[in-house]
């Protein structure tokens, strides 16, 4: 049974801000779509005396393009992304992650502050975001700053934020028509599933090399990560076969999962290397010029 | 029966549209004035003494009416099926997290809550039996006083010995199969009510068998079972979990002592603790064929971990027994088996009951020994195949119908198998295609010496109308639109010109249980019986009053100088407070052979399983691609029902070979609910689920019905493995298969 709460709803930040500022000292949280949340509080993993929601702030439930930035308000829904025609054509695996999160209820709720700030490991819009090199704009009553995605997370289920700080934005360089990537997931079912690992790649083909790549996993360690070694290799080389079995290596020795109740640590490991050959190797099957795909 | 108007025909399911609109209103939906919330304390430890408990803090709690102990149950402080070992509220001991040690009534939930969390027990932990094998060491610690050991049952046929010396081929093999969890939609909820005024405890609550439920609280209260009504129906799923007593004598005890009506509804997670599952068994086969592929012996050893209490533990054993050789003659057999005590929560009925675990463990075997021989796998099934008025494996007639023949030839010609390897070709690695096949033989009823029956009565109601009373429960499978199309068949009516009880045992004559596929085949028997009886009565009726012989005709009265509808006749009866009514009641046959145990049974429905899959051998995942199930259920009285059956047991039984596990660790659920332990979801499901129903008339039956509800969820475990055989040459024999598992094993081997 749930614990009765008291309940705050602002309707602006400025409102939300202040709020947070008078009951700086109380057990308070946020609720977003309520899905991790409400989930915790029934399990009595979390005991607040009362909840703000910030569904009602208007301003943070906006996808906008800001000057070549795409900027997403922390409440923006799954559901949201996946029909906005600007995310589907310039973040499709952001898009991809969100149409592979849960079901259909849950993404009309799950919101991308609320995946970002719950910090799982296997939080499956992270990925995509850490390969669109996404920072996120943070707001407390005292200061705002803006820091990158991939330094955002400690530990499973631990930021950097401050107690009274929020997400309150999150935002990428609007990604070049020519730019292309994958986000593969991996699940105990094949919908409304936690991954048991996940990828996502983005990355620019110049001439036929990679320009850069940046390629980020989740559930494969103890917060979302980014490949570097992998993305150090592939810089500057084609993607060949031999090179893709190559980084393919590479990305078993970048991971450091655990055995839990979805998996092992030994599957996890193996599936870094398969799911990142599929994604490359799917990248340059559909680049490949017609005609040229069956050989 | 051959022309029928109602039997055989997909007729809409009554309970339909009120179920798909949300508007059924369940035991767990049901309110009322002045209504206490009830709430279980559970065992603190899996195996541990109970040094003491006070409640003394809890009962002070404003709002709280009462808290009871062991001391409140009045009569015998035990519950279960075939013994009642289980306590209603545990004494000095508790043997698994999902014992019960104390109850709360409270005006709200959340005082009850809190109310249990002033409860103070103490306990002296005991040490955790978890390997069913070591539990039977003299050394164990003992689950309960007089050993570990619940039931040892041994059934032989002819001299295994010399069978295996007249095979060519002796195939050996161990499997093993996991804790699985029945996932019922509707946790056990209800409500209890006690009326000071007439002495009658009212138990409201969803449950397989109203009849028996009465009986294990009228024993638990030492009341009058006249005095106890339950009302159990409609049912929010079951598949086995809801035979057994699960909360119905706590709402008893709590409305007793509150003289209020209290609710209980689980959460999903003390659901989960607290209810039985399907058994884990580790299964030893040794089968011998000779070079053309006759069968010629048969050993198996199964261990059963039964858990804390003995439930059906004894029965779901000497079914996986019965099963085991599956519908094959095989003439020397060899079958023991042992069901065991643990601290593993605990285990009963589970649709199959115990024949799933067999048939897995057979029908895999049955495909290894087609492959040494090479012999197509369903021309090495048809070549044994048993037959009507054959001695089965355990050596007793096979009187009733037997369709598993026609079953296995309608695989064999089906277009999933026969183009198995040309459909091969369409993949390419690491991506693989195989089918697989597998038969099941299921049976039906309770079995020899355990008292199997049904009653049904029949009566007239004023406006012409029939009311149809019978006991048998809806759990969602659909049996009561098959009642009212048997019933209607006999009666020559319209199904709406009648209506039926069902569940309540204030209502109607004790039906039988809603288990063992058997309500169709028992409930049809009993009211075929009650329609001919009423019929007589009408004609009997008619002709005095009109003075002339009258015949029954279409709800209509034919005599030769006159016709008078139903409804005139019904007004007449009503008005010299005449009940025209007829009663029926059928006994289940029984086997020639008696091995005591409820062994061995004497009906059995049948059904051959086909399943198609893809497997990518390079993640270890298993995506089942069609499914054909061909049973033979004696006459489908609603073939739409046997559809539904067989669709949703297909993905209940694909779901058990690829990934559903209840995960323990020192007699801890570490899955207790629905994120931790995975179900299969729509977008999971075979792309195409295809039924082709045999109908093999049943003579014992009017209609030549016998029953439905288990077999789909069977075979097509075995079904799928075998086909991840065929796609890839790799064998698992300890399910779930998940990626996990397949991967390394493929790596193991080296195969691919
Ligand atoms: C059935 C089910 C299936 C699911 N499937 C998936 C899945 O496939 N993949 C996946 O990744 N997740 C899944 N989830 C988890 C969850 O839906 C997602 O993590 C979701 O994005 C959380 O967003 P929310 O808006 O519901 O967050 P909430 O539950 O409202 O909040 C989560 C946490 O973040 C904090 N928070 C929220 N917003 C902010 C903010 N702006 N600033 C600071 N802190 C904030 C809250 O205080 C809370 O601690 C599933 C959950 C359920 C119940």
């Amino acid at each position: 049974m749930l614990k009765p709460v008291d309940y705050l709803s602002p309707t602006t930040i400025d409102e939300l801000l202040r709020l947070i500022e008078l009951h700086r000292d109380k057990d308070y949280k946020v609720l977003a779509g309520g899905t991790d949340l409400i989930v915790r509080m029934k399990e009595k993993i979390e005991k607040p005396d009362f909840l703000i929601d910030l569904s009602h702030v208007e301003e943070l439930a906006r996808i906008e393009e800001r000057a070549n930035m795409i900027y997403l308000g922390a409440m923006v829904t799954c559901a949201h992304i996946i029909s906005s025609k600007l995310l589907s054509q310039s973040a499709a695996i952001l898009v991809a992650a969100c149409q592979r999160l849960g079901s259909p209820q849950i993404r009309s709720r799950a919101t991308l502050g609320g995946n970002i700030a719950n910090a799982s490991p296997a939080g499956d819009t992270v990925p995509p975001l850490l390969a669109l090199d996404a920072s996120l704009e943070l707001q407390s009553p005292s200061r705002s700053r803006t820091v990158a995605l991939e330094s955002f997370f400690r530990g499973p289920g631990e930021t950097i934020l401050d107690p009274d700080e929020l997400i309150i934005a999150i935002q990428f360089s609007k990604p070049t028509p020519d730019e292309k990537g994958f986000f593969l997931k991996l699940g105990q079912r094949s919908a409304m599933s936690i991954s048991k690992i996940s990828v996502a790649g983005q990355l620019h083909l110049n001439m036929g090399r990679t320009a850069w790549i940046r390629i980020a996993y989740g559930a494969v360690a103890s917060t979302p990560i980014r490949a570097h070694a992998v993305e150090d290799f592939l810089r500057g080389k084609s993607l060949t076969p031999a090179i893709i079995t190559e980084a393919a290596e590479i990305a078993q020795q970048t991971v450091s999962p655990i055995t839990d109740i979805r998996s092992t640590e030994s599957y996890r490991r193996k599936m870094s290397s398969i799911l990142l050959r599929r994604g490359l190797e799917g990248l340059m099957a559909a680049a490949a010029p017609p005609g040229a795909r069956s050989s | 029966m051959s022309q029928t108007r109602f039997v055989g025909k997909p007729i809409a399911r009554i309970d339909a549209l009120e179920k798909a609109l949300g508007k059924t209103r369940f035991m767990s939906d049901l309110v009322f004035p002045n209504m206490l919330w009830g709430k279980v304390l559970r065992a603190a430890y899996p195996h541990a003494r109970i040094c003491r408990i006070d409640t003394s803090r809890s009962e002070q709690l404003p709002g709280v009416r009462c808290v009871l102990t062991h001391r409140h149950v009045m009569g015998l402080n035990g519950f279960g099926i075939v013994k009642p070992d289980q306590p209603v509220l545990c004494h000095d001991k508790v043997r698994y997290v999902g014992d019960a040690v104390a109850l709360v009534a409270a005006e709200t939930e959340s005082i009850a809550e809190e109310a249990l969390g002033l409860i103070q027990v103490d306990y002296d932990p005991l040490p955790v039996v978890e390997d069913p094998e070591e539990a039977l060491s003299e050394y164990a610690p003992k689950v309960h006083e007089q050993g570990n050991l619940l039931l040892r049952t041994k059934l032989q046929k002819g001299d295994v010995k010399q069978g295996f010396t007249e095979a060519d081929v002796t195939l050996e093999q161990r499997y093993s199969t996991q804790l699985f969890e029945h996932a019922f939609l509707e946790t056990e909820g209800g409500i209890g009510i006690y009326d000071e005024e007439s002495g009658v405890i009212t138990v409201y609550c969803g449950s397989q068998y109203a009849f028996r439920d009465q009986l294990q609280i009228a024993r638990a209260l030492d009341w009058d079972p006249k005095k106890i009504r339950v009302c159990s129906s409609p049912v929010g799923g079951a598949f086995g979990a809801k035979d057994e007593i699960t909360i119905q004598i706590y709402l008893a005890l709590l409305a007793y002592y509150t003289r209020c009506p209290v609710k209980i509804v689980l959460s999903r997670e003390e659901s989960f603790i607290s209810h039985v599952k399907r058994h884990p068994m580790r299964l030893d086969v040794r089968l011998g064929a000779t070079k053309v592929g006759e069968l010629k012996a048969l050993d198996v050893r199964i261990l059963s971990d039964t858990g804390a209490y003995a439930s059906l533990g004894g029965p779901v054993l000497n079914l996986a027994l019965e099963g085991a050789p599956g519908p094959y003659r095989i003439p020397h057999t060899h079958l023991l088996g042992r069901a065991v005590y643990t601290n593993n929560g605990m285990s009963g009925a589970c649709r199959g009951f115990g024949a799933t675990q067999s048939c897995f463990a057979m029908e895999i075997t049955l495909d290894m020994m087609a492959e040494q021989l090479r012999i197509d796998p369903i021309e090495l099934r048809l070549k044994n195949v048993l037959r009507r008025n054959d001695l089965s494996a355990i050596d007793h007639l096979i009187f009733t119908s037997v369709g598993i023949e026609e079953t296995l030839k309608i695989a064999r010609d089906s277009e999933l198998w026969r183009t198995r390897d040309i459909r091969k070709r369409d993949f390419q690695p690491p991506i693989f295609y195989g089918v697989g096949v597998a038969s099941e033989m299921q049976a039906l009823g309770l079995g020899k010496g355990i008292p199997d029956f049904a009653g049904v009565s029949i009566e007239l109601d004023r406006d012409g109308s029939f009311l149809l009373r019978q006991g048998c429960i809806e759990i969602g499978q659909g049996n009561l639109v098959c009642f009212l199309q048997m019933a209607a068949e006999v009666l020559q009516c319209d199904i709406e010109r009648m209506r039926l009880t069902h569940g309540d045992t204030f209502a109607s004559p004790d039906s039988g249980s809603v288990t063992a596929s058997k309500s169709i085949y028992l409930v049809g028997n009993a009211l075929y019986l009650a329609a001919k009886t009423l019929l007589q009565e009408l004609e009997r009726f008619a002709s005095e009053t009109i003075g002339e012989p009258m015949r029954y005709q279409e709800c209509e009265l034919v005599g030769p100088s006159r016709r008078i509808p139903l409804h005139e006749l019904a007004q007449t009866a009503h008005s010299q407070g005449r009940q025209l009514k007829g009663e029926g009641h059928f006994v289940h046959p029984t086997s020639d052979k008696d091995y005591g145990d409820g062994l061995p049974h004497c009906l059995y429905s049948f059904i051959t399983q086909v399943a198609s899959v893809v497997v990518d051998a390079e993640t270890g995942m298993v995506k089942v691609h069609d499914v054909l199930s061909i049973p033979d259920c004696g006459r489908a009285i609603n073939p739409q029902g046997v559809e539904g059956q067989c669709e949703g047991g297909v993905v209940m039984g694909m779901s058990y070979a690829l990934l559903e596990k209840v995960e323990l660790q020192h007699g801890r659920f570490l899955t207790d609910n629905f994120s931790t332990y995975t179900l299969p979801t729509a977008a999971d499901a075979p792309l195409t689920n295809k039924t082709v129903i045999v109908e093999s008339m049943e003579p014992t039956n009017p209609f030549g019905a016998k029953g439905m509800a288990e077999p789909p969820n069977v075979a097509i475990c075995p079904a799928i493995l075998n086909a991840i055989y065929d796609a890839i040459g790799v064998r698992i024999f300890d399910i779930p298969v998940t990626p996990e598992k397949l991967l390394a094993e493929i790596e193991r081997q080296r195969k691919i």
